[in-house]
């Protein structure tokens, strides 16, 4: 009788530490943006309501305004996410399909798994070293002045930074494909390709497209590499090798030199808006997955 | 079509004991029109043989059975008529193959597969397709395009064909996969009738089905040998008794007997297909 008490109490003990272990995340999510939100709503009759719709960021005459940074970092995003995709895909379909199981596949997602694990500051560097001065001779070929950094630059090696999650779970998707239904259609006289085309990837549709999601999550909050690439400019960026700035570039490069408690918060601020926008993306995403089942 | 001249007949084989399975294959090769003729087929999956020189002729508009134990070789020898085993690395193929009088093995993997249909043991529609979308997938997926009208045409008759029309006329644009099991294996067959396959190879096509679906099945292969060949691998000798009028026997990737389905079931010639009928083994 007593053993069943005890044992009765260990299965209350174990859903509670569940519990707990479950809720305690999101409570520290909500601490996070309530800490945020109480510096930034501190300063908010100095800050002002066109903080959220003017594109002029102007600390030294205390004028702020996020819309450049909100475009910067949607911009950086977008591009990424478009120049990562053609070989995000390829590589999927490589290793997941054409040569799945094979040392070269295995390789490859090696390869890959490295490139994920570089730091961003070096990611950052090797933009600087190896990308900027290409970029220069091209700027100077077509005529526009040699800043080497950019939106362009940024986007360039952010693709590279956010190609590893998609590629991973596009390969496992495909991967997944069950091999009655490639039969089926190799069976009706469909070559490899139509087979991609038509089974595979229809098939694998919502876990390739939740992949681009994470990349592109991924790419909305990363910092350094962008702050050190961007060129940061508080402006719109006035062609395709123009300077700007994203959101977490911003933080991370005025952060140090908030002076005045307006100008701090404002840049919490920033964070504060960081995170709503990635919720409510991430949350958009989530949706729009699930309408592709 | 029909009285093709093959290219070279069946050798008559050396005999190696008095009761070869080469001396049946030639003795069975009367049907009177034959549209498939393997010769010396042999298949093996890592230097492994499954299969060992198999001589079969087909008959045309008729229900062919390959019955034997699981893991005798039957899947595989269809599967090598569909050219299948060109999908798996290890799979080494040997022998010859004609459809009509064409060599498949020179032929190009996809050719083939247009003009002999497959049905596999799992139903498998494309699940990201509609019904009607699965019946014209051969098309799809060949890069043809068709007219609307063509397109109803097409999904109306092999419906038919297939008899599913009556059941899903009225659902042609849901998902395939909601199907019953028994329908969507119907719905396989008449995604490989829509192509106008000359031969249809149906890999133990009921094995996933309950009896009712089974039937169903059943009277339809009756129904379409009427119109096109059959070739059927199962492992469930009633069925095989029931439907088909010509049945082979696999054992240990050797054709061990083929004869007419009357035939076989009624004076076995070898000692291991009477065994294997009496549930001896297998």
């Amino acid at each position: 009788m007593k053993s069943m008490m005890n044992r009765k109490r260990a299965d209350r003990l174990f859903r509670g530490g569940l519990f707990g272990a479950a809720f305690l995340i999101p409570a520290v999510l909500l601490g996070m943006l309530l800490s945020l939100g109480i510096i930034f709503f501190d300063e908010f009759s100095e800050i002002g309501f066109q903080y959220f719709f003017s594109s002029d960021w102007d600390p030294v005459n205390e004028r702020y305004g996020i819309i450049v940074f909100v475009v910067g970092t949607f911009l950086t995003m977008f591009l990424a996410l478009g120049f990562s995709i053609p070989f995000s895909l390829a590589i999927s379909i490589f290793t997941g399909e054409i040569m799945y199981g094979t040392k070269i596949a295995t390789l490859i997602s090696q390869l890959l798994s490295i490139i994920s694990a570089i730091p961003s500051v070096v990611m950052g560097l090797c933009g600087l070293f190896v990308l900027t001065p290409i970029m220069q001779d091209i700027q100077l070929a077509l005529g526009y002045p040699p800043y080497g950094t950019g939106f362009l630059s940024a986007s360039m090696v952010l693709a590279i930074m956010i190609l590893p999650f998609s590629a991973f779970l596009g390969r496992e998707v495909i991967s997944l494909v069950p091999k009655d239904l490639k039969e089926a259609a190799y069976g009706l006289g469909a070559t490899r390709l139509e087979v991609i085309r038509y089974v595979i990837l229809p098939y694998a549709k919502s876990g390739i497209i939740s992949g681009f999601m994470i990349s592109m999550s991924r790419a909305i909050g990363e910092t350094i590499a962008v702050t050190m690439l961007i060129g940061n400019s508080n402006y719109f960026p006035q062609n395709i090798f123009g300077t700007t700035n994203t959101m977490a570039s911003v933080m991370a490069n005025e952060f140090s030199e908030a002076g005045s408690d307006v100008y701090f918060s404002a840049i919490v601020g920033i964070g504060f808006s960081l995170i709503i926008i990635s919720a409510l993306f991430s949350l958009t995403a989530r949706k729009i997955i699930k309408n592709f089942y | 079509m029909g009285q093709n001249k093959f290219p070279k007949p069946i050798k008559k084989a050396s005999l190696n004991n008095n009761l070869s399975h080469r001396s049946y294959a030639s003795k069975i090769a009367s049907p009177p029109k034959y549209i498939l003729r393997a010769e010396d087929l042999s298949v093996g999956f890592s230097g492994k043989t499954v299969l060992n020189k198999i001589n079969m002729d087909v008959a045309e508009y008729a229900v062919t059975a390959i019955m034997g134990p699981s893991g005798c070789g039957k899947s595989t020898f269809i599967r090598a008529i569909n050219r299948m085993h060109d999908l798996d690395d290890k799979a080494t193929v040997s022998g010859k193959l004609y459809l009509r009088k064409d060599d498949l093995f020179a032929a190009s993997a996809m050719e083939v597969r247009r003009r002999v249909g497959m049905v596999f043991q799992k139903p498998n529609p494309f699940p990201s397709m509609t019904v009607a979308e699965n019946v014209l997938a051969g098309y799809t997926l060949n890069g043809i395009s068709l007219k609307r009208h063509e397109k109803e045409q097409l999904v109306e008759e092999n419906l038919q064909k297939a008899a599913l029309w009556s059941e899903m006329k009225d659902r042609l644009h849901d998902r395939g996969n909601f199907l019953s099991g028994g329908q969507q294996q119907r719905l396989c067959i008449a995604r490989s009738l829509a192509i106008k396959v000359e031969i249809l190879l149906l890999d133990e096509p009921t094995s996933a089905l309950d009896p009712l679906a089974t039937l169903k099945i059943e009277n339809l292969i009756q129904k379409l040998k009427k119109e096109i060949t059959i070739l059927m691998v199962t492992h469930n000798t009633g069925q095989a008794s029931r439907i088909s009028d010509y049945t082979a026997f696999i054992y240990l990737g050797e054709l061990i007997e083929y004869n007419k389905t009357k035939k076989i079931f009624t004076v076995p010639k070898d000692k291991r297909t009477e065994r294997y009928l009496s549930g001896k083994f297998g």
